[in-house]
C-alpha cells in the first residue's frame, strides 16, 4: 500500500504544474459560467413554476458536474495512466518493481480520483451558492428573500441538492476513474479516443435506450441515484412515464450504489489483470 | 553492503526459448544455463539482445520454452524483481524531476520507507559520481550524468543481480573508464552482471565471459579467448590493391595461405584481389617478404572483417551450414 501512495505523491507533485492547475481551475469554472450563462437568461427559468425550477436545476446540475466535470477530471489522469509512461519510455522502470504495475495504476486511478472529486467539490459547492442565493432564480419560489420561511426552504434545498451532488460526484468520479484505466490498460496507444467514443456511444447513448442493456452502464445508475436523492417528491411521477421508467434503475438507493461500486470493482480488477498480462517493453518497435 | 551467498541453481536458464514478435522472430530456440557471474551478451544491431534482456526480466513472454531466473520464473515475479536491477539502453527518466528525487521514488516503489529512501537515493548518487548534480532537473544532464543516474536507480536496492542494456552507448573514453570502474566496485560484493552491448572491447573491460547472439540465434558462448580464437577459425576476408593481384593470388593459393581468392574491382575501377583466409596471423607474418621476393608493391589491405558484425555474419553462415 505505501507504493501506491508512493505514485499517488509522486504523481499528485508532477501535476502540481501551471498548466496542469489552470486545467484544474477550467473544470472547476466550467459548471459556474454555464450557470452564470443560464442566470443572464433568467427569464426563462423565472417564468417556469418553483417545482420546475428545482428540477431543471438538479438535471441542469447532474449533467455539470457528475457527469461532466468528474467523467472530464478523472477521464485526463486516468485514460493516458498507461500511455503516458510508454510515451517517456518510463514504464520499465516502474514495472521492474515488485509489484510496480499494480502500485502504478492505482496510484494513478487514486490520483485521477481525487482530482476529479476536488475539481467537482469546489465547482457543486460555487454553483450551489450562485443559485441558492441569487434573487432571480428565487423569485418564482413561494417564498424570497426577506421571508424568513423562503430562506428556510432554500436553504434546506441547497443542502439536499449540495449533499445529492457530492455523493453522486464521489460515485462519478469513483466508477468512470476506473473505467477509463480499463479502457487505457486495453488500448494505451489510442487511450484518450477510445474513451471519448465509449463514453459517447455507451454512456451517453445506450444509457438511454430503454433495454436491459443500460443496466450495464454507469450513467444509468447514477441518473437512477440522482432522481431518488434530489427529486424525492416528483420521481413517483418520473417514474410513472413509460420512456422514464426504462432508463431510471426502480430499486433502492443501495442497490444502485451496490451496482456502482461492483462496477468499479470489475473495472479496476480488469484494468490490473490486462496491463500485468501485457508486454509492453518501453523499447521501441524496432528494438528487437 | 549484503554480501550474497554463491547460488547452488544457474543464475539464467533458457530452455528451448523462442519468442516471436507476430511472424518476426526476436529470439530462436536458445537453451543455456550461466552461473553467477560477469556475463557480456554481445551481438550487432538487431540481433535480439533487447528480446532476450526482456525476457530476463519478465517483460516479455517466451512464446515457447521456459526462462528462469535466480532459479524462479521472472513474469510478474515480485520477489524476484528485489533481487534484480535493470538498467534500460534508452532514457525514459521523468526530465523535470531532480535526479534523487526519481530515484528515492524508485526506491520507494522498491519497497524503501520515504526516508530511508531519499538517504540511500543520496548515498547511491554519491556512489555513481553524482552529488553535485542530484538536485537538478533531469532535463539539465548530460548524457553520462543521465547513464549514470541510470545505474544509480537499478543498483540502489542493492540487486543480486544487474541487467545492463548497452551500459557505454553514447559515454565518452573518461566516461567510459568510471563506468567500468563502478561496475567492477558492484561486481566486488559477490553480485552478477549481464550487460548487453554491440561491441566486444567496451564490454571486455567489464567480464571475460560472453555470450554472442545474432539474428536472434545463440551462436556462442565462452572467455574473451575462446571468442578470439574464434575470429581466428572464421575465415576472413581481405581485400588486396596491388600492382599485380593476379600473380599475388596466385602465389598465396600456391603457398596454402588462402581459402579461397577471386578478383574484384574497387571503386576506381582498379582489380582488386580478394581473398578468404583461415590463417591471418601466418598471412601478416608473411605478407611483406612475399611482396619483397616477387617484386610486387601493394597500395591498399584491408580487412571487409574487422568488425564484430562480420564475425556474427560469419558464425551465422556456419550455423547454417553455408561455410
Amino acid at each position: 500500500m505505501s507504493q501506491v501512495w508512493a505514485v499517488f505523491g509522486y504523481e499528485l507533485r508532477r501535476n502540481l504544474t501551471p498548466w496542469r492547475i489552470g486545467a484544474w481551475l477550467a473544470l472547476v469554472s466550467f459548471p459556474v459560467v454555464i450557470v452564470l450563462l443560464v442566470r443572464f437568461q433568467g427569464e426563462i427559468v423565472t417564468n417556469m413554476p418553483r417545482s420546475t425550477i428545482d428540477t431543471v436545476w438538479s438535471v441542469l446540475f447532474y449533467m455539470l458536474i457528475p457527469c461532466v466535470c468528474c467523467a472530464l477530471g478523472v477521464f485526463l489522469n486516468a485514460a493516458p495512466a498507461i500511455a503516458t509512461e510508454l510515451e517517456q519510455r518510463s514504464w520499465v522502470y516502474l514495472a521492474t518493481r515488485p509489484h510496480g504495475v499494480v502500485c502504478l495504476l492505482l496510484g494513478k486511478y487514486l490520483l485521477a480520483v481525487v482530482w476529479g472529486v476536488t475539481a467537482a467539490v469546489v465547482s457543486v459547492t460555487l454553483v450551489t451558492l450562485l443559485i441558492g442565493f441569487d434573487p432571480l432564480f428565487t423569485a418564482a419560489a413561494p417564498g424570497t428573500f426577506g421571508n424568513d420561511s423562503g430562506i428556510g426552504q432554500r436553504v434546506q434545498w441547497m443542502a439536499r441538492i449540495w449533499f445529492t451532488m457530492i455523493r453522486l460526484c464521489l460515485l462519478s468520479s469513483v466508477a468512470y476513474g476506473a473505467l477509463y484505466l480499463l479502457i487505457g490498460a486495453l488500448f494505451p496507444r489510442r487511450a484518450m479516443v477510445f474513451c471519448v467514443a465509449y463514453t459517447g456511444v455507451v454512456e451517453v447513448i445506450l444509457s438511454l435506450i430503454p433495454a436491459n442493456i443500460n443496466r450495464l452502464t454507469v450513467q444509468y445508475r447514477l441518473r437512477s441515484l440522482m432522481i431518488n436523492w434530489a427529486e424525492p417528491e416528483g420521481q413517483k411521477e418520473i417514474r410513472g412515464n413509460a420512456f422514464f421508467r426504462h432508463v431510471f434503475a426502480e430499486g433502492g438507493n443501495p442497490e444502485q450504489i451496490l451496482w456502482l461500486l461492483l462496477l468499479t470493482v470489475v473495472f479496476l480488477s480488469a484494468a490490473l489483470a490486462v496491463a500485468r498480462a501485457s508486454e509492453f517493453t518501453g523499447a521501441s518497435e524496432s528494438d528487437v | 553492503m549484503r554480501e550474497w551467498q554463491a547460488q547452488a541453481v544457474s543464475m539464467i536458464e533458457f530452455e528451448n526459448v523462442t519468442r516471436l514478435y507476430g511472424r518476426v522472430m526476436g529470439v530462436n530456440d536458445i537453451s543455456v544455463s550461466l552461473p553467477s557471474g560477469a556475463w557480456g551478451l554481445l551481438g550487432p544491431n538487431g540481433a535480439g539482445k533487447s528480446t532476450f534482456l526482456n525476457l530476463l526480466m519478465g517483460q516479455l513472454r517466451p512464446t515457447r520454452g521456459k526462462v528462469k531466473v535466480l532459479g524462479s520464473n521472472p513474469r510478474n515475479n515480485p520477489e524476484l524483481m528485489r533481487r534484480i536491477g535493470y538498467c534500460p539502453g534508452f532514457e525514459g527518466m521523468y526530465a523535470g524531476v531532480a535526479g534523487l528525487e526519481w530515484v528515492a521514488f524508485l526506491l520507494r516503489m522498491q519497497g524503501y520507507a520515504g526516508q530511508r529512501a531519499r538517504q540511500r537515493a543520496a548515498e547511491v548518487m554519491e556512489t555513481v559520481g553524482m552529488s553535485d548534480a542530484m538536485l537538478r532537473p533531469i532535463s539539465s544532464y548530460s548524457r553520462g550524468m543521465r547513464q549514470r543516474t541510470r545505474l544509480a536507480q537499478a543498483i540502489s536496492h542493492e540487486p543480486e543481480l544487474l541487467i545492463l542494456d548497452e551500459p557505454f552507448s553514447g559515454l565518452d573514453p573518461v566516461g567510459r573508464a568510471a563506468m567500468t570502474e563502478l561496475l567492477r566496485n558492484f561486481m566486488t560484493a559477490g553480485r552478477s552482471i549481464i550487460g548487453a552491448s554491440h561491441l566486444l572491447h567496451e564490454i571486455e573491460a567489464l567480464t571475460q565471459s560472453f555470450l554472442l547472439i545474432s539474428g536472434g540465434r545463440l551462436l556462442a558462448s565462452g572467455t574473451a579467448e575462446e571468442v578470439h580464437e574464434l575470429l581466428f577459425d572464421v575465415p576472413m576476408e581481405i581485400h588486396i590493391r596491388s600492382s599485380s593481384p593476379r600473380r599475388l593470388g596466385a602465389v598465396l593459393l600456391e603457398r596454402e595461405l588462402v581459402d579461397s581468392v577471386r578478383m574484384g574491382r574497387s571503386a576506381a575501377g582498379e582489380e582488386v584481389l580478394i581473398l578468404s583466409t583461415r590463417h591471418t596471423g601466418e598471412l601478416s607474418r608473411i605478407l611483406p617478404q612475399l611482396v619483397t621476393e616477387q617484386g610486387v608493391r601493394i597500395f591498399e589491405l584491408k580487412t571487409a572483417d574487422d568488425s564484430l558484425q562480420s564475425l556474427f555474419s560469419s558464425l551465422m553462415k556456419i550455423h547454417r551450414g553455408e561455410m
